[in-house]
């Protein structure tokens, strides 16, 4: 996509492609690129700044998934040399590619991977070839671990900015693992975050996350929505306090934070596990400030509704103010320039979408 | 005697578009995918998975059989007609 230098990307993984939005007006309209990899899943996409690299996950139940690069945002795409591939004997392989995660800066050419089944991945190249990280994979209750119901994905990865060797991950439906020495040991990090689907509603893990976040200057606050509510942790995961509060429902799946207002969480919540649509049918994003309570924002958004958000269906950019954009499962693409005060719709007739990401070029 | 492999669409991408080639020297459905790998890289992990098993919806027919099992079990010859292509997809 030549000409798209210092534009605002979003970047749109669905079950049928990705799409590449660019604007070039301050985020004001939005002019559409792809589809990539027609017909296939695309479970995440990401636009590496470090190196104006974009990768994409793509999973093709029949082919098996693909680690995908590009130097031209989507326009030409190379293949991984080596795609995250467990170790013959494991037992295990590749079903998925969940998350991709930029390392820190650094570590220019480090990126992070997370997979299905629960795996963590590291390229030290660019992505041309990938590691399993086997402290994770070994990690002594692993037999232990059971899946989600969409299977036992590592979908959140968190590298600490203070420190490259410092990694968060969290796993359906395990819970958020912690290591402190670049992946070797991990351990368990779900102090108070409930399982109210389990016997014992508070074990050491077995809690589904759903994702994972991690407040721009404030490093030790962590998010996380979870099935079971939204929960913060003001030291580094630790421990977790339920911020539920006054929401309609405590199950959702997309939540993003603000790049520039510390403590500015957006979510979107579903009537529950078993009945993923809107609370009373009306769609709303869920704002939240520090210790105020949740305020919903529904202009602009149709009424009734009926659709959801997956995990990675929301994000936020990092302008200022900053934008926040969402996908849903019916196609249905959202963007704000205002810190979700108001919205437009930027496409309408997506497939079911997987996962939106934003970046500038 | 080269084996006669006849490929699926998808994996054109990774023989500049032939879908009909010969290989040689092959005794068994593993060391074809092998072989086809060192000659278009990246094609053997489109139909093995990480534990080198075909995967679960792609198929392999050797002379029109379905082959099942470990492919490194599956003795092939020399004149002998293999197809790969996915599986039926949708209801």
């Amino acid at each position: 996509m030549p000409g798209n230098k210092d534009a605002d990307l979003i970047l749109v993984g669905t079950r049928k492609g990705a799409f590449v939005f660019t604007s070039k007006d301050g985020r004001r309209s939005w002019k559409m690129h792809g589809p990539y990899f027609e017909g296939t899943d695309v479970f995440h996409m990401v636009h590496d700044g470090r190196s104006g690299t974009t990768y994409a996950g793509v999973s093709n139940y029949q082919w098996g998934p693909q680690m995908m690069s590009s130097r031209d945002l989507g326009e030409t795409w190379k293949e991984s040399k080596k795609h995250p591939k467990f170790p013959k004997g494991s037992g295990w392989s590749v079903e998925q590619l969940w998350h991709i995660e930029p390392g820190s800066e650094r570590n220019p050419e480090r990126l992070y991977a997370g997979v299905a089944p629960a795996g963590l991945f590291v390229s030290n190249d660019s992505g041309d070839t990938w590691k399993l990280v086997s402290g994770l994979t070994n990690h002594p209750t692993r037999k232990e671990w059971t899946p989600g119901a969409g299977g036992m994905c590592l979908h959140s990865i968190l590298v600490d900015p203070r420190s490259p060797k410092k990694l968060h991950v969290g796993i359906s439906a395990v819970g958020v693992l912690y290591s402190e020495d670049g992946g070797q040991k991990w351990s368990f990090q779900n102090k108070n975050v409930r399982a109210g689907f389990l016997p014992n509603k508070y074990p050491v893990f077995g809690q589904c996350v759903h994702k994972l976040r991690r407040v721009n200057g404030e490093p030790d606050t962590l998010i996380q929505m979870n099935h079971c509510g939204v929960y913060r942790s003001t030291d580094n995961g630790v421990a977790w306090k339920e911020i539920t509060e006054n929401l309609p429902s405590d199950f959702g799946f997309s939540i993003a934070l603000d790049h520039n207002v510390k403590g500015r969480i957006y979510a979107i919540v579903e009537k529950g596990g078993d009945n993923r649509t809107p609370p009373k049918d009306h769609f709303a994003v869920w704002i939240k400030e520090g210790s105020l309570p949740w305020r919903k924002v529904e202009k602009g958004f149709p009424d009734p509704a009926y659709f959801g958000t997956y995990r990675e269906g929301m994000a936020s950019d990092r302008e200022d103010p900053c934008g926040v954009y969402f996908g849903t499962n019916t196609g249905l693409l959202y963007a704000s320039r205002d810190m979700g005060e108001s919205w437009t719709r930027v496409a309408e007739a997506l497939p079911p979408i997987l996962s939106v990401t934003a970046a500038r070029a | 005697m080269p084996v006669k492999v006849r490929l699926a669409d998808p994996l054109r991408q990774y023989t500049g578009n032939r879908t009909t080639l010969m290989v040689d020297s092959c005794y068994t459905i593993a060391d074809l995918i092998r072989s086809l790998d060192r000659e278009y890289p990246g094609i053997g992990g489109r139909i093995l998975d990480d534990q080198e098993n075909v995967r679960r919806f792609v198929n392999v027919f050797l002379n029109g059989d379905l082959v099942k099992g470990p492919p490194e079990k599956a003795a092939i010859r020399g004149d002998d007609e293999v197809f790969i292509i996915q599986s039926v997809a949708g209801g």
